[in-house]
């Protein structure tokens, strides 16, 4: 019997047992903290064995990238270096940490397979994992951003604290993202790829390497309604001391709340079938 | 009191193809009317029932023996029993702290070190990182690793790596036991050694499940049998009587 044939009662008693479920998927998140962290670390540490600079070749490539593509645009669109680099490097260290997770949702449950198969474990704490290792990775690439500002005396926005909220709604919507993303992508095999090629198109419509103050008109209206582009914002802004845009707070907020409703409802119906798809 | 309740289960698993995991293909299928038809007949999503109406409750003191062929669904109901798969029909309910053992490779980093898998799986079973590193002495010493485990396991021969794993698989002191297939490999030395650490772990716990398909082993640690065929239950009985019924089937 399959779950479309069931009897009106029985589909009720499924809700509360799906309900019931995935609350304590979320409890076995919370108290089994140790789990995901100490998973997280592992890639990490994992990273560092294979090669003496670990995750810092990741902040090697992205010194390079920030460099080259700062150099490079500057002198084709007419800036002051000094001005662009640092606005590169923060966005683009930002952008970074936000696609990782449209990246990495899609193997999240793939690639934790042999945990899945042997324990039960939770299926949010997977999804922490992953958040945990970009966020730390993050961090690595963040030294990148301190140098820049260093080099060319940039001095932190009075308002620089607000880049600590701007993470957290930065992570918070990864979680509420990833988990939902990771499932499908679980089931649908041939998503991956797809998210891979949008992300490259993302790049280019997110304001890392223009500014949308500077842009047409157009490109300034997609930058509006580019989730990506309000959270690379909320980080950039305060940080080098931009004027900053409620605009782009309240979309950050608005994305992560209704992606978190939205994820809430897709794991309580689907959680169970995530052993199934794997 | 631990307890572990089925109540009528039923298991399917769903067969993907290819094409049965590809959005595109059912994206596809739902626009175009002419090109659906074909695509459906790929798309077809075939389940397997695995489990069928499987009721089981076991108490305090049960010792639980699955017997059954290879593909008659053991390791399904270990792993449903265990909370991994979640019955598609039926309640499962699981009363106590549990463990499974039914990997011994599960959680083993190969790139890490013999000490710092033992902490991994210290973790994994709910331990602080404190905990987990005070089982080191005691596992070093029963291992016979020493030094090595400062090394990474991927530098292990195959018998060392299952000394290490099996160690630290049995570190643990849950109310229910769930065991696939004892292992048998290593020296003649290391399965004494492991047979005592084994019936140590197997007396601590509340209930047991065991499927094996070695008589000596039912014996010796089961006190009930059930037998399984092709996913169902067919008899639930003493351990000879479904060892004698296991030999009948046909």
């Amino acid at each position: 019997m399959s779950a479309t044939e069931l009897p009106a009662v029985q589909s009720r008693s499924r809700f509360n047992r799906n309900l019931r479920g995935a609350w304590l998927d979320a409890e076995m998140a919370v108290v089994g903290w140790r789990i995901w962290t100490t998973l997280a670390w592992n890639d990490i540490t994992q990273r560092y064995r294979r090669s003496m600079l670990g995750p810092f070749w990741l902040t090697l490539s992205t010194a390079i990238f920030v460099g080259a593509l700062g150099f490079l645009y500057a002198g084709l669109m007419h800036m002051e270096i000094r001005n662009y680099l640092p606005f590169v490097a923060v966005g683009y260290v930002v952008w970074g940490l936000a696609s990782s997770f449209l990246g990495d949702a899609g193997q999240c449950f793939p690639s934790a397979e042999g945990y899945l198969r042997q324990v039960n474990i939770s299926k949010i704490g997977i999804v922490l994992r992953m958040v945990a290792r970009n966020f730390i990775i993050f961090l690595h690439n963040a030294a990148v951003i301190v140098v820049v500002m260093l080099i060319f005396r940039v001095v932190p926005g009075r308002h620089c604290w607000l880049i600590i909220p701007a993470l957290v709604l930065n992570l918070w919507f990864g979680v509420a993202i990833s988990l939902p993303l990771g499932m499908i992508c679980t089931r649908f095999r041939d998503l991956n790829q797809m998210i891979a090629s949008l992300i490259s198109v993302l790049f280019f419509v997110t304001p890392v390497f223009w500014n949308p103050a500077t842009a047409s008109k157009a490109l300034a209206a997609v930058s509006r309604i580019n989730p990506f582009s309000a959270f690379i914002a909320t980080f950039r802004d305060p940080l080098l001391g931009y004027p900053i845009h409620a605009h782009d707070w309240i979309v950050a907020l608005a994305c992560s709340i209704v992606m978190t409703i939205f994820a809430i409802m897709f794991f309580v119906r689907f959680r169970s079938r995530i052993m199934y798809w794997i | 009191m631990p307890l572990l309740q089925l109540d009528r289960v039923h298991v399917d698993f769903p067969l993907y193809t290819a094409r049965g995991r590809s959005l595109k293909n059912r994206v596809l299928a739902l626009l175009g009317s002419k090109v659906k038809k074909k695509i459906e007949e790929h798309n077809q999503i075939t389940t397997v029932h695995s489990l069928r109406d499987i009721s089981l409750t076991l108490r305090d003191g049960d010792r639980l023996g699955l017997v059954g062929r290879n593909g008659a669904g053991k390791s399904t109901l270990l792993r449903v029993m265990s909370g991994i798969y979640e019955p598609v029909l039926g309640e499962i309910e699981i009363d106590g702290s549990l463990a499974s053992i039914t990997d011994m490779s599960m959680g083993m980093d190969m790139e890490a070190t013999g000490y710092e898998n033992i902490v991994l799986r210290g973790v994994f079973l709910g331990q602080t990182h404190a905990a987990a590193r005070a089982k080191i002495p005691e596992i070093a010493e029963w291992t016979e690793l020493g030094d090595a485990l400062a090394r990474p396991v991927r530098t292990y021969s195959t018998g060392m790596q299952i000394r290490l794993a099996f160690a630290v698989s049995t570190t643990i002191r849950p109310d229910i036991l769930i065991l696939d297939e004892m292992i048998g490999a290593g020296d003649a030395h290391f399965i004494e050694k492991a047979r005592a650490r084994m019936n140590d772990l197997v007396s601590a716990t509340s209930i047991l499940v065991l499927a094996s398909h070695s008589e000596a082993v039912l014996r010796q640690f089961c006190n009930r049998a059930v037998l399984m065929h092709e996913g169902e239950v067919i008899l639930n009985g003493s351990v000879e009587e479904v060892l004698t019924a296991y030999k009948e089937l046909p």
